[in-house]
């Protein structure tokens, strides 16, 4: 048991240190060294696709929803692969770019990398969960998206050392509390004024990542649960938000190192 | 040598009457304030400098690091980005070398050189890439040497004495806070549709280093080298008071802040008929790229035709994630440019088609024959006599796409004028609100709702029929290009909504349709024509 935990760590350690294998540098201020304005673009480029993915696979729990609280019927057929499949066209009409063909399109080699990671975690997570979708006793199976998004974050952030993350200005899980930059981020999405879906990023010469913030937008699903009346608890036992059709919901928070 | 010569030829510009608004007028003029800084980018006198710094300028003067004056025009601005480039009459000045973005590094050194509070002397600073912060449209390098008002606009330089960036004050840092001891920089990629404007302009020299004539290794020379290139801008603002009525100088300070907030009108790119907008603060425009493409067509001797303005080419996103079905996917759909009437079409200028015996008249004749609803939109027209109409008058109707673009322009907005769903919440909570009436309101009484391109009456006052089959599903299978709808269809798609309509049918992705032999009272027309 012991002996498998400690693999475990290895295994981790050894994959972060491969995929990002960069450490912390010592800084000196006499250099010109730091990541080049392109090289900044491309990283952030790849931390908005991470964002689209991961609420890509979201969008795809939302509109599978209501069969997955109906009671009436035992399996559901939301296996890891329909998953995969639903969420290859999503991501496609969101972000234009085939997840079955990421090698022709204009990415770097870690950006492709990143994205195929992050979707495996995802049909993993789908799949650690058809016992609750598939359950018949009557109760409501609770994979909602924003498990999937915790659950997927979470491994994918494990595996590859880029931080995923979801945030809101008060959100439900207190694990996703936003930090300082976050949380500016966050009252900026908030204005109805602000742009859509443009992203908000920051990568100082101290901090060696690229910190991004992706908005995300109230749809029908969402309000289900965090929609009207303000308050009100809603089927997972918790009071709703009291959003709005369209309004900023929070964001996807992603963390990438830029260290050359 | 060089600044002799400059001398000689910006001296005797001077004695010309070249002012932005004539000779006449130029008397009458208060006289310029320090504004900003900026770069001479090229020897034929065109000057790189932010956008604000200029914004709203009824006149504007570079002076050069000998002091010398020279009346300038805006070129070409870029309200986005912050960037403007401007030009002086003359020949022969000192260049800056243009330096390649891509290449900064973050932790680099720059040097930053401006004239801080308008004063004379040159202020040369030395500092880092800090940062770099994207947040909306507009992405910048932050750089952390000390800036003051005034060095707005100014270079930033590399340690090789070439532009990587021009300051800019259109950037706020995360914390809220008024940066102190930090500042931001456009990149200089930015400047590169600008920079187009410069004939001939030599794109092969950008990042290849400076053109040096003469060794420079010391130090002090580099830098005396970038202070003949950086220049002080002063202007005169449009609503700045003449001197025979100058009020206190609070006031004088409020119309400053208004006049930065009103768009390139002075810039004199935009038609001088275009009536001011008191709203136009509200109407940020998204399309930078139009006062450009004017200027091009104007230059080339194309003028618009009445009353419409130009849609340029290029991509916009057509569609929304969060509306209905038929709205779905967002996708990103490229059309040439084109013109697109400004208001709806008028009882007054569908008259005219009837007179000439071309048009029907509308289906319900009362408002339309009533002479005091002149410049009402024509209304109870079907799809066929909108489409008589503009053939009529030598254009055509719309596609879906060209109107959307039209309407929300390349950011994706809800509304014309932006993401804010008041305007249509609060329509009828006071008397003087144009937009509450059971019925359409003259063309153009909501200026405040005109759309990044400045068209007007795109969401509410009456549907509009476009040229386009409606078909359900047609944006999964839109061609990305120029789509022209479905090749056949049972109804045709009407845009923009009435003012009678929810928050959600008034959005400019909003997908109306109906049998085209359908006429009503709120439903009217307005046409399009290809650009050259």
């Amino acid at each position: 048991m012991t002996q498998m935990v400690l693999w475990g760590v290895v295994v981790w350690l050894v994959s972060a240190a491969t995929v990002f294998g960069e450490t912390a540098p010592n800084r000196g201020r006499e250099s010109d060294r730091g990541p080049t304005f392109d090289a900044l673009i491309e990283a952030e480029k790849t931390a908005r696709l991470l964002a689209v993915l991961l609420d890509s696979g979201r969008a795809v729990i939302s509109e599978n929803q209501p069969p997955f609280d109906s009671t009436s019927k035992g399996r559901k057929g939301f296996t890891p692969e329909v998953f995969e499949r639903q969420l290859v066209e999503v991501f496609r009409s969101r972000s234009g770019l085939d997840l079955n063909d990421l090698a022709s399109a204009r990415l770097s080699t870690k950006a492709v990398r990143l994205l195929r990671s992050l979707v495996s975690v995802s049909k993993q997570v789908v799949a650690e969960v058809q016992d609750q979708i598939n359950r018949s006793d009557g109760t409501v199976s609770g994979f909602i998206p924003a498990v999937l998004g915790a659950r997927a974050a979470a491994q994918f952030t494990k595996q590859t050392g880029v931080q995923l993350k979801q945030t809101a200005l008060a959100p439900r899980n207190p694990v996703n509390a936003p930090d300082p930059f976050e949380q500016a981020a966050l009252r900026d999405f908030a204005d109805p004024a602000y742009p859509r879906e443009k992203t908000i990023t920051e990568v100082t010469a101290q901090s060696g990542v690229l910190h991004l913030m992706f908005p995300l937008y109230a749809t029908r699903h969402c309000l289900d649960c965090h929609g009207e009346p303000k308050g009100e608890i809603d089927k997972t036992g918790y009071p709703k938000e009291g959003l709005q059709l369209g309004y900023n919901a929070g964001a996807i928070s992603v963390v990438i190192p830029v260290k050359k | 040598m060089t600044s002799a010569r400059l001398l000689v030829i910006l001296g005797g510009l001077l004695l010309l009457p070249v002012g932005i608004g004539g000779g006449a007028e130029l008397t009458l003029l208060p006289p310029e304030r320090p504004s900003g800084t900026g770069a001479i980018v090229h020897s034929d006198g065109y000057i790189l400098t932010a956008y604000h710094v200029v914004a709203g300028a009824r006149r504007i003067v570079v002076v050069t690091s000998g002091e010398v004056r020279a009346p300038a025009l805006i070129v070409s601005s870029d309200r986005e980005h912050d960037l403007a480039l401007l030009k002086v009459d003359a020949v022969g000045l000192s260049e800056a070398a243009l330096g390649y973005a891509g290449s900064v590094r973050l932790d680099q050194e720059v040097i930053t050189l401006g004239f801080p509070f308008g004063l004379r002397d040159i202020s040369v600073t030395r500092g880092r890439i800090a940062a770099m912060r994207t947040k909306g449209v507009r992405r910048v390098f932050q750089v952390d040497a000390a800036i003051n008002p005034g060095n707005s606009g100014g270079p930033v330089f590399n340690r090789r004495g070439e532009i990587i960036g021009i300051l800019t004050t259109k950037f706020s840092h995360p914390s809220g806070i008024i940066p102190e001891g930090m500042s931001f920089a456009v990149p200089l990629s930015y400047a590169t549709p600008l920079l187009a404007n410069i004939p001939e302009f030599d794109f092969s020299t950008v990042g290849k280093g400076r053109r040096e004539t003469k060794a420079v290794d010391k130090n002090d020379d580099l830098i005396r080298e970038l202070a003949r290139i950086t220049v002080r801008i002063e202007t005169v603002r449009s609503d700045s008071p003449a001197p025979a009525t100058a009020s206190a100088s609070g006031h004088a300070k409020a119309e400053e802040a208004s006049a930065l907030s009103r768009s390139s009108r002075a810039s004199a790119v935009l038609p001088a008929r275009e009536p001011a907008s008191p709203a136009a603060k509200e109407n940020e425009p998204s399309a930078p790229i139009q006062p450009t493409e004017m200027q091009r067509l104007k230059q080339r001797g194309v003028v618009g035709p009445e009353d419409m303005l130009l849609v340029p080419e290029g991509e916009f996103l057509m569609g929304a994630d969060d509306g209905l079905p038929d709205t779905r996917p967002v996708h990103r759909v490229h059309l040439s440019a084109y013109w697109i009437d400004k208001y709806e079409v008028t009882n007054a200028r569908y008259r005219r088609c009837v007179e000439a015996g071309v048009c029907q008249p509308p289906k319900n004749r009362s408002p339309f024959e009533d002479q005091a609803r002149d410049q009402y939109p024509v209304t109870s027209v079907t799809w066929m006599q909108a489409r008589s109409y503009c053939q009529w008058a030598g254009q055509r109707l719309p596609t879906e796409a060209e109107w959307e673009k039209a309407a929300r322009g390349v950011d994706g907005r809800r509304y014309a004028w932006g993401n804010n769903q008041d305007p249509i919440l609060n329509r009828g909570k006071n008397g003087e609100n144009q937009m509450n009436h059971g019925e359409p309101q003259p063309v153009g009484s909501f200026q405040e709702g005109a759309s990044p391109y400045g068209v007007l009456d795109m969401t509410g006052n009456v549907w509009e029929w476009v040229k386009d089959w409606y078909a359900e599903d047609f944006y999964v299978v839109a061609p990305p290009h120029d789509p022209q709808g479905p090749p056949r269809g049972s109804f045709r798609v009407l845009r923009g909504g009435d003012w009678g309509q929810s928050p959600l049918e008034l959005q400019t992705s909003y997908r109306g349709w109906d049998e085209m032999t359908y006429w009503g009272p709120t439903l009217g027309f307005r046409c399009v024509t290809d650009a050259p």
